[in-house]
């Protein structure tokens, strides 16, 4: 591969600002690349190389007037596709918005291209985010880089096998109960979901407004502190957003030091059904960091076994709300404009059912279903009540084990990334891969995937595939597991091998 | 466990116009979910609060004032509409 597609956002820069190469050649090398490669992995589910020109051509012409250019300026990266973007198609992955074309910006996207994004493309998800495997797209599959019959994880699948397969510098993908952790993982990059309220989620089609994160996701730490610190901070059109100072995560993870450290190991997290492969790769990854100076501290974290049957019942529920507005009235698939079914309607119920019949894919009806039925009345105190007032022992765990630890280091994932179609026709395993990634978002905390190792999946394999260890920080703490993941990938090698496409 | 009339009641209230093939198979998909989301019937919470957030911080509100939106954004959105009529959205009658 060639030495350009390895390069860091800084290196990249230095290159940008010495003219050894321009801005349009970067955006150019990249797009050769998507065309090249992307018809294997099929991250992407727009290409927008006019736009991508456009905005590389701007930074060109900065650099040739010889005025300062930031640090983000002129590099190329995807946009996961429920992010967004005016002018250009955002379909969250599905049918009901194939031929959405949204007037705004989300915010995070905004703030980038203030900051000199050149975007390449909107990247294949799990339809309306719903999903750990990109397998719920309404268009098609997207596929692991590292082995091209299995899953890239979701879901921001795209977005990950965009990152790992080379086709942009780093993505913009969302986090909602792992959508981020998951593909990072599983194609062996580094992901962070931010706190809740760090980054705004304007623009971001709403799945579990309680939940949903914007974060990054690129080949190595720093360029992920790079581009959190360009898109986080208070925003109007985001109420939860908070007004605290957003640190230079940049500078802040180069001081991260693990001598007087400590580091929580939850034994909820190491239970029963870990493939022995992840297990190793995450134990080798903790005794580094002891070895590195940092501390070692057994904690319990004891609501962890109610943590993915909270999430699936908090989902579905603010799923059903979320995507009343999808009715084909406002925008969106309608059977209004579909001239083979626009006759049969006769009334408003029946532009809802139909439009809604044949805009969503299974999984979104699966979660409206279920969602309605736990806020419905006679149900509602059993399943929404009850998950909502469980939720609050989940943050409660981590509050008390923040008060004895820095940070925690889990696995992402109990196992590899599975084969496609292996678990697509039962809902429930998939969900279950959740296990580590559900209570952290419920609680609102940062956390992290980076890559800590590679191994095999079967006897008789013969393709290494990437494992990442998770770590989580406390409450607006980014920097702590950004600085201790940053300190731990320099100590290894993973982050220079590269999957074969 | 739900039975397939409960199901088709759900869609109703989803607003979501099911096949008899996806009746029968998100009865028992949507089943099995719950099951397992029965898990918490076994935990026993003494004061149950129902709002959440980490600390005690209260949403950042704008004031409660009128912003007018663009002309050309006011179209696109106009535009996005599958039926209008006079710069309004057009529905079907609601009998």
């Amino acid at each position: 591969m060639n030495e350009l597609f390895k390069k860091n956002i800084v290196g990249l820069h230095k290159m940008l600002v010495e003219k050894e190469i321009s801005a349009i050649e970067l955006a150019g090398a990249f797009l050769n690349r998507i065309a090249d490669k992307d018809k294997s992995v099929r991250a992407f589910v727009s290409v927008t190389e006019e736009e991508a020109k456009k905005s590389a051509l701007a930074v060109d012409q900065k650099i040739a007037k010889g005025q300062f250019i930031g640090l983000l300026e002129g590099i190329p990266a995807s946009v996961k596709d429920v992010l967004a973007t005016a002018g250009t198609k955002t379909t969250a992955s599905s049918n009901m918005l194939a031929n959405y074309v949204p007037p705004y910006d989300a915010t995070s996207v905004e703030k980038l291209g203030r900051e000199g994004l050149v975007m390449l493309g909107k990247t294949n998800c799990d339809a309306f985010a719903h999903g750990a495997s990109t397998e719920n797209s309404d268009f098609f599959q997207t596929h692991n880089p590292w082995d091209l019959d299995r899953i890239p994880g979701g879901s921001s699948g795209g977005a990950a096998a965009s990152v790992a397969g080379s086709m942009s510098v780093y993505a913009l993908g969302t986090d909602t109960g792992g959508s981020i952790r998951s593909p990072a993982n599983y194609c062996g990059i580094v992901g962070i979901k931010p706190s809740y309220g760090r980054v705004s989620r304007h623009g971001l089609f709403a799945m579990t407004s309680s939940n949903d994160t914007v974060g990054v996701m690129a080949k190595n730490v720093e360029d992920c502190a790079l581009v959190l610190g360009a898109m986080a901070g208070e925003d109007a059109k985001d109420a939860t957003t908070r007004r605290t100072k957003v640190p230079n995560y940049h500078e802040e993870i180069k001081k991260f030091n693990f001598k007087d450290k400590k580091i929580g190991i939850p034994k909820e997290y190491f239970g029963e059904g870990m493939h022995g492969g992840v297990r190793s790769a995450v134990e080798g990854a903790i005794a580094k960091m002891e070895s590195l100076g940092a501390k070692i501290v057994p904690i319990s974290l004891p609501h962890t076994q109610y943590a993915v049957a909270i999430y699936y019942i908090v989902t579905p529920s603010e799923v059903s709300s979320n995507l009343a507005r999808y009715d084909g009235i406002k925008y969106g698939y309608s059977v209004m404009s579909d001239l083979s079914r626009k006759d049969q309607i006769k009334d408003l119920l029946d532009v809802y059912t139909q439009s809604r019949k044949y805009g969503f894919g299974a999984e979104a009806k699966r979660r409206i279903m279920i969602g309605t039925y736990a806020l419905s009345s006679g149900y509602h105190d059993a399943y929404y009540k009850k998950a909502t007032a469980a939720r609050h022992l989940l943050a409660d765990d981590f509050k008390t084990a923040f008060k004895s630890v820095d940070f925690i280091a889990t696995p992402v994932a109990p196992t590899l990334p599975c084969r496609l179609g292996e678990k697509v026709s039962d809902p429930l395993a998939l969900y279950l891969e959740d296990i580590y990634l559900a209570a952290v978002s419920l609680s609102g905390l940062p956390a992290l995937s980076v890559p800590c190792g590679f191994a095999r999946d079967g006897q008789g394999d013969t393709i290494d595939l990437p494992v990442g260890l998770q770590l989580i920080g406390n409450y607006f703490d980014e920097s702590t597991i950004l600085g201790a993941a940053y300190h731990y990938e320099q100590s290894e090698e993973w982050r220079l091998r590269y999957p074969n496409i | 466990m739900l039975n397939r009339e409960e199901v088709k009641h759900i869609a109703k209230l989803a607003r979501i116009d099911i096949t008899p093939e996806e009746l029968d198979r998100f009865t028992g998909q949507i089943s099995g979910i719950l099951e397992y989301v029965g898990v918490l019937d076994k935990l026993e919470i003494l004061e149950p609060k129902t709002t959440y957030s980490w600390d005690d911080f209260k949403n950042s509100l704008r004031e409660d004032v009128a912003v007018d939106c663009d002309r050309p954004v006011q179209q696109k959105i106009i535009d996005a509409a599958p039926e209008k009529q006079w710069g309004y959205v057009k529905v079907k009658s609601v009998f």
